[in-house]
């Protein structure tokens, strides 16, 4: 009894005054070891072309538990491919900022990739193996100026509720596609598939045609130089991608017309896909990432929510591609206030926890060899080896995309025909 | 006290004083963070018209550029692009501060900036077709804005987060030569906006502030929140309805307050927000963590903290403080239970102590009343039994009140006469009163039952006491004890019986009425210090009466008297009326004058041990009418060895012995097997008489117990219960013994105390017989201590110093008994010389006596016929047996018994002279002679 009534008292105390005291920090991630003064003050900018990044921000957040005094933050750069030299040209020039494949050899980015650190420098003691290998670009000394963060892949969000209702099953090949649409046409949904039609960005008839044209380009070598040298032979090389895109309209898997009232290539895209009648909507994988937060801005979805996810569109009758591209990378500015700081952070975030941590959290494909990510992008994981093809790897530049992207265009909003097309390669500007 | 008693309510307390606290010092923190919140909105509202006055400034400073250069084109002298910003250059002071001037009608939404292009230098050309920041450019038109703002923009010259002040100019187109319409830009840094708000530092430290549009779209973007809309941002971090978010919108939108928010990081955030004054539709909002805001809770947090602490202290040092005490006090109880128990046994061994002797004088008294004829001896006799029931009465009152204070005092039922009860109390009573000269007047109900059921004994008790009180305390008047009565109509076999008593004696104050029944104290102690009593027999008298579901009423005049009174509830056995008491009273006077005994029984045998000779003498004597055949033994073993060999109706066995108490005695009786005194009723002994008596000797197996002294009564009513009834006689009409003179010689030997031999004896004719043994002896005897005197035989010396000692008592020669026990302590020590010098003294003295005892012979006379019962042969062979038994194994003591007990019988003539040779051996110690005599080998 009089145990008892001290053990009390003594909780009574301990509990009183640790009623005073501060929250205890919860432990921080052991994979991580600080190399620098955890008491260290300073400043860290990250710039991009996103409106917001909170993944980024809550990674601030969880290096910050180890570095309590380094202010972090991201800010959004307006008309961020423009403006960038600049930017890396003032005077408080950020520490870390978006980059792009495409940026290299385009003169225009020259000044920008010279403020780019060498991030293969063994001394930052960066993990960079944890990448798949065909994210990363060395250049032509080896170096790697860029780390992507996300990947991206272009394919399109499937209403798995709405096949499971109807009976059906999600295509996986090019007759099983055109088969189910016609299905679905019968059962009363007009629009077995949409996608952005407006302008070329991130439209529907490119997100067809270049994963297939990749993979044409993927195994002829010849081919891939002279479609880099915007050769007008390689333009017979579009043509059965651009053949893809016009059988697909012509079937009557998707209307163009309707797709045009699907005013931007993102949030309507999104939000369009919500209203719950388009089994399919045609995209990429940036525009899944702005799914999850969109679910409780659409109130159709609120109100009769279901389970989508993304898949590869069915080009041919082996399935369709993984086209693993970078969506973002992330350059350190070497000219940067910091810079230690800096490659710490960046040490601190190029690991397979963090990079797969930010992509849940954006819901992006992670770019680590994991590819451990959201369940949406379950059925990417799910492709052979043999169908998975990495642009960057196979050395596909940027004016190449230029022109399938506008062929495509071209051909799916009917400015031209197939031929016209074809012709036409290595003039699209 | 139990110790819960004191930590609960301690605990209670502690526990309301911490929910006061706590309560109060939330209260204190609550208007605490109401006044901080306050401020903090002040502290908005200051921001606000700091941020006010600044874009004011701001657009103050655009507008008179554009003022400047659009009079110029209403004078006539419109300025062209290269102009302005000529212009503009000198007009402008800080080098951080920019000019751009935009042509809205170029698709390009170019123009030229007044600093070059860091990134490009030399290069004046500005675009800001894909930064979309003219949104709001209509409100330029609106009368009443005041300031015309874009958002925060990357500015595309210098890469600096800027927001610009907006106003149209008329600019003149040099190839053209017309007038177009451009768009002046004043691009201010936004860290000068930031600057004007040092002041916040050191007060709020993690301010953020924020301007937002009436959608929640950033103007000016606060670090931490995130997100490119604040209410995105709000509804990503906080679980809401559309209802609740909405409602959020609403106020923030709709006019001054603050709200709290979840930040990205779980924390409770505080956000002051207000419509900003110079621009309709925009928003301050000022954003801080709340820890950050109300970090004066952790201080006031410390109050309940040691406050608890404090208290927690206070109650563990009360709790030891307690414990001390609490030591102390069992120590104290401890050592009160020792002295408790030490007053308990200081009772008993008073009540032994006293009661042994008690019995002797209470017990011999009551001999000398009987058997005395002398007027003078028999009023002294009457003293001494009225001293001796005083004495007695005040031990049985400290006796009881042990009794009760350990609650074993128990009410014993039994059927009792009335009568009976109410002669003994006036018996008691009467006398006192008479002798203080006061009339005892008696008024008793003549229809009250004659037989009732109750506890006598104690309503004796209480009466005796408030009648011994009432004649204590008159000094003249009268005592007046009324009995009266009355039926219960539920209850037809009971009765109440209504007693009271009044006196007219010295009364009660009404002050002294509390202690009357207090145990000890005694009323006006110095008025009647002479009165004896020890103050506890109205206590008891109370006590008795509670346990009788009654009680004791008192009324009282001072100095006129007092009435006791109480009505007791009775249960009735015999519906028979008293009748008149008085002559019943007068007839058991006249019983009580001429005693009788109650009843014979000649063929009755019993055993009394005990270890003093005193009280067998006095128990033997008390029967001695009874005709009771009465075997002695003065310790457990003989007694044990008795009990092997006789039958015995009743046996009377002493609680406190020497070497083996009754108890141990007893145990080894009842484990005994194939005794003659299988089923023998065996009645404890004993002086104790104190409380849990009763149960210890219960508990041991005797079937009853007596007191000492020996209440003759109840003695003889004991064996009327357990003798066989087929041995109990009607009383005798003659009484022998009470006819049995002693010469008149004896009484004027001095060296003789008669009293004295008559109590060793039991009665006069046994005395005489003692007497005449001891004369028949006493010749041989001092011729061999001579014989062994001159011969230096110590040993034999001292062996028969010692029996002359004992003989001596016996009859009463105590002056020579003590003679001799020197000598035999003498030649116990070997003290040859004393022996030498002193030994023939006493054996002068001793023939001096024997000489006068001859007178004896003389006396003797028919008398003597004996009316012993006659032993038969089979008997006696028996005896002898045992005695040659009891010498063989040197007991004796048991030999003495067995020739004590063949005193009390007849012997057949031819035996006679064999059996008065073993009774002179015994009597002279001659043991070794015994079997001897018994075989014949000496005659």
């Amino acid at each position: 009894m009089k145990k008892m009534i001290c053990i009390i008292l003594i909780i009574c105390m301990v509990v009183s005054l640790t009623a005073c005291g501060g929250k205890t920090s919860e432990t921080a991630d052991k994979g991580f070891v600080p190399a620098l003064d955890k008491n260290k003050e300073c400043s860290i900018t990250v710039v991009g072309s996103y409106d917001n990044f909170e993944a980024l921000e809550a990674e601030f957040d969880r290096f910050g538990e180890f570095y309590p005094n380094v202010q972090l933050s991201y800010m959004k750069i307006d008309d961020y491919n423009n403006i960038l030299g600049t930017v890396l040209e003032a005077d408080d020039s950020p520490n870390i900022f978006f980059s792009y494949p495409w940026m290299v050899g385009n003169e225009k980015y020259d000044q920008v990739l010279a403020h780019m650190e060498d991030l293969s420098d063994p001394a930052l003691k960066l993990n960079l193996d944890c990448i798949r290998p065909g994210l990363l670009k060395h250049d032509e000394g080896g170096h790697v100026m860029m780390v992507p963060v996300f990947s991206r892949s272009y394919g399109m969000l499937v209403n798995n509720d709405l096949f499971e209702k109807e009976g059906l099953k999600v295509p996986a090949t090019w007759s099983e596609l055109v088969t189910v649409c016609d299905e679905l046409r019968k059962k009363g949904y007009a629009n077995p598939m949409m996608g952005y039609s407006r302008d070329t960005s991130s439209c529907f008839m490119y997100t067809v045609a270049y994963p297939m044209f990749v993979a044409t380009l993927a195994g002829d070598p010849e081919a891939l130089a002279l479609a880099n040298d915007l050769d007008p032979k390689a333009g017979e090389y579009m043509r059965p991608a651009l053949e893809t895109v016009e059988k697909l309209i012509q079937s009557g898997c998707i209307d163009p017309a309707e797709c045009d009232k699907i005013e931007d290539n993102y949030n309507q895209v999104i939000l369009r896909f919500f209203e719950g009648d388009v089994p399919m909507m045609i995209c990429h994988g940036d525009t899944v990432s702005g799914t999850r937060k969109r679910e409780s801005q659409s109130e159709a979805f609120t109100a009769s929510p279901f389970k989508y996810s993304f898949t590869p569109l069915p080009l041919t009758e082996d399935g369709g591609y993984f086209i693993d591209s970078p969506s973002i990378e992330f350059s350190v500015n070497k000219d940067c206030n910091d810079l230690d700081m800096t490659n710490e952070f960046m040490r601190f975030l190029v690991s397979t926890a963090e990079l797969d941590e930010m992509a849940y959290v954006k819901r992006l494909i992670t770019p680590t060899v994991s590819l451990s990510s959201d369940p949406v992008y379950a059925p990417f994981g799910q492709l052979s080896s043999e169908r998975t093809f990495s642009p960057e790897a196979l050395g596909i530049t940027d004016p190449l995309t230029v022109q399938i992207k506008y062929a495509s265009f071209g051909v799916g909003s009917g400015e031209m025909t197939v031929d016209e097309a074809v012709a036409m390669y290595g003039t699209f500007e | 006290m139990k110790r819960a008693l004191v930590i609960v309510p301690n605990l209670l307390i502690i526990g309301f004083i911490l929910i006061f606290v706590i309560r109060y010092a939330n209260f204190k923190v609550e208007e605490s963070n109401r006044i901080v919140i306050e401020e903090y909105k002040k502290m908005t509202a200051t921001v606000n018209q700091i941020i006010t006055n600044y874009l004011e400034d701001e657009q103050h400073l655009c507008d008179i550029w554009s003022n400047y250069v659009n009079r110029s084109a209403e004078a006539g002298t419109p300025m062209t692009a290269e102009d302005i910003v000529s212009y503009i250059r000198k007009a402008k002071i800080s080098p951080e501060i920019s000019g751009h001037l935009i042509f809205m009608d170029d698709p390009g939404l170019s123009g030229i900036s007044t600093t070059e292009n860091q990134s490009n230098p030399g290069d004046y050309a500005v675009s800001y077709k894909n930064i979309p920041i003219f949104d709001n450019l209509d409100r330029l038109n609106d009368e009443g804005t005041v300031v015309n703002i874009t958002r925060a923009y990357t500015n595309p010259m210098n890469g600096t987060q800027s927001i610009a002040f907006m106003n149209y100019v008329q600019v003149l187109d040099p190839d053209t030569g017309e007038l177009r319409t451009g768009l002046l830009m004043r691009v201010v840094p936004l860290n000068l906006l930031e600057e004007k708000l040092v002041f916040l530092k050191g007060e709020y430290e993690s301010v953020e502030i924020s301007l937002i549009d009436k959608d929640g779209n950033y103007i000016i973007h606060g670090k931490s929140l995130k997100n490119s809309n604040f209410f995105e941002y709000y509804k990503s971090y906080n679980t809401v309805t559309t209802e609740e978010y909405e409602h959020f919108k609403s106020d923030i939108t709709g006019g001054v307050g603050a709200t709290t928010i979840t930040n990205s990081k779980g924390q409770e955030c505080m956000v002051a927000y207000m419509p900003l004054d110079s621009l309709k539709g925009w928003h301050l909002l000022a954003y801080i963590p709340m820890d950050d805001l109300v970090e004066r809770r952790v201080v006031d947090w410390l109050l309940p903290g040691a406050v608890s602490a404090g208290l927690i202290t206070l109650l563990i040092f009360n709790f030891v403080i307690l414990m001390i005490y609490n030591r102390k006090l069992s120590e104290a109880a401890l050592e009160a239970n020792q002295a408790n128990d030490a007053k308990s046994y200081f009772l008993s061994t008073m009540s032994h102590d006293i009661r042994t002797p008690m019995n002797a004088i209470l017990g011999l008294n009551e001999m000398v009343l009987r058997e005395s004829r002398d007027d003078n001896i028999i009023g002294y006799s009457e003293s001494i039994r009225t001293a001796g029931n005083t004495l007695l009465g005040l031990i049985n009152d400290i006796l009881d009140l042990s009794k009760i204070e350990a609650g074993r005092m128990e009410m014993i039922n039994v059927d009792y006469s009335f009568v009976s009860v109410l002669n003994d109390l006036v018996n008691m009573v009467q006398k006192k009163a008479e002798d203080k000269g006061l009339a005892f007047n008696i008024d008793i109900d003549r229809e009250i039952p004659s037989i009732l059921n109750g506890d006598d004994i104690r309503i004796k008790q209480v009466i005796t006491n408030i009648l011994s009180n009432a004649v204590k305390y008159t000094k003249e008047g009268s005592v007046t004890f009324s009995v009266g009565y009355e039926k219960i109509p539920d209850r037809p076999d009971s009765i109440i019986l209504k007693i009271s008593v009044a006196d007219t004696g010295i009364g009660i104050k009404p002050e002294d009425m509390d202690k009357l029944f207090k145990a000890f104290e005694r009323i006006e102690e110095k008025r009647n210090r002479n009165i004896e009593g020890t103050g506890l027999g109205m206590t008891i008298a109370q006590s008795f009466l509670a346990m009788m579901d009654s009680h004791l009423q008192v009324e009282s005049t001072y100095g006129k008297g007092s009435t006791f009174s109480f009505d007791l509830e009775q249960k009735v056995v015999k519906w028979d009326p008293v009748g008149d008491y008085e002559n019943a009273f007068r007839l058991s006077l006249s019983e009580r004058r001429n005693y009788r005994e109650k009843f014979t029984a000649p063929h009755a045998r019993l055993l009394v041990v005990d270890d003093t000779p005193v009280n067998l003498t006095v128990f033997t004597s008390l029967l001695s009418r009874t005709g009771i055949q009465i075997d002695t033994a003065m310790d457990g073993d003989g007694a044990v060895s008795m009990y092997k060999q006789k039958h015995y109706d009743v046996i009377f066995l002493d609680h406190m012995m020497p070497d083996k108490d009754g108890i141990e005695t007893l145990a080894e009786m009842k484990a005994l097997k194939d005794t003659p005194n299988n089923g023998t009723p065996i009645i404890c002994l004993t002086a104790n008489a104190i409380s849990g008596m009763r149960e210890t000797f219960m508990k041991a197996g005797f079937d009853d117990y007596i007191t000492k002294p020996i209440d003759p009564d109840r003695l003889e009513g004991m064996l009327l219960h357990y003798l066989p009834k087929g041995k109990i006689a009607p009383a005798s009409d003659d009484n022998t013994d009470e006819d049995y003179a002693l010469p008149d010689f004896l009484f004027h030997l001095s060296e003789i105390d008669v009293g004295s031999g008559l109590a060793h004896c039991g009665s006069a004719k046994s005395y005489m017989t003692t007497l005449k043994m001891y004369l028949d002896t006493a010749e041989k005897n001092a011729d061999e201590i001579e014989k062994f005197r001159i011969a230096g035989d110590i040993r034999n010396i001292t062996i028969k110093v010692h029996a002359l000692k004992s003989t001596s008592r016996v009859i009463g020669a105590l002056e020579l008994g003590e003679f001799a026990a020197e000598m035999e302590k003498a030649g116990d020590l070997g003290d040859t010389e004393t022996l030498d010098a002193r030994l023939p003294d006493l054996i002068a003295q001793y023939r001096k006596l024997a000489a006068e005892l001859k007178q004896l012979n003389e006396q003797d006379g028919a008398e003597d016929k004996d009316e012993r019962p006659l032993i038969t042969l089979q008997e006696l062979s028996e005896a002898y047996k045992t005695l040659s038994e009891f010498c063989e194994s040197f007991d004796f003591d048991s030999v003495v018994h067995v020739a004590e007990s063949l005193k009390r019988y007849r012997i057949p003539e031819d035996e006679a002279a064999r059996v008065d040779a073993i009774i002179k051996a015994v009597d002279n110690f001659d043991y070794e002679l015994i079997p001897e005599i018994v075989n014949g080998e000496v005659e």
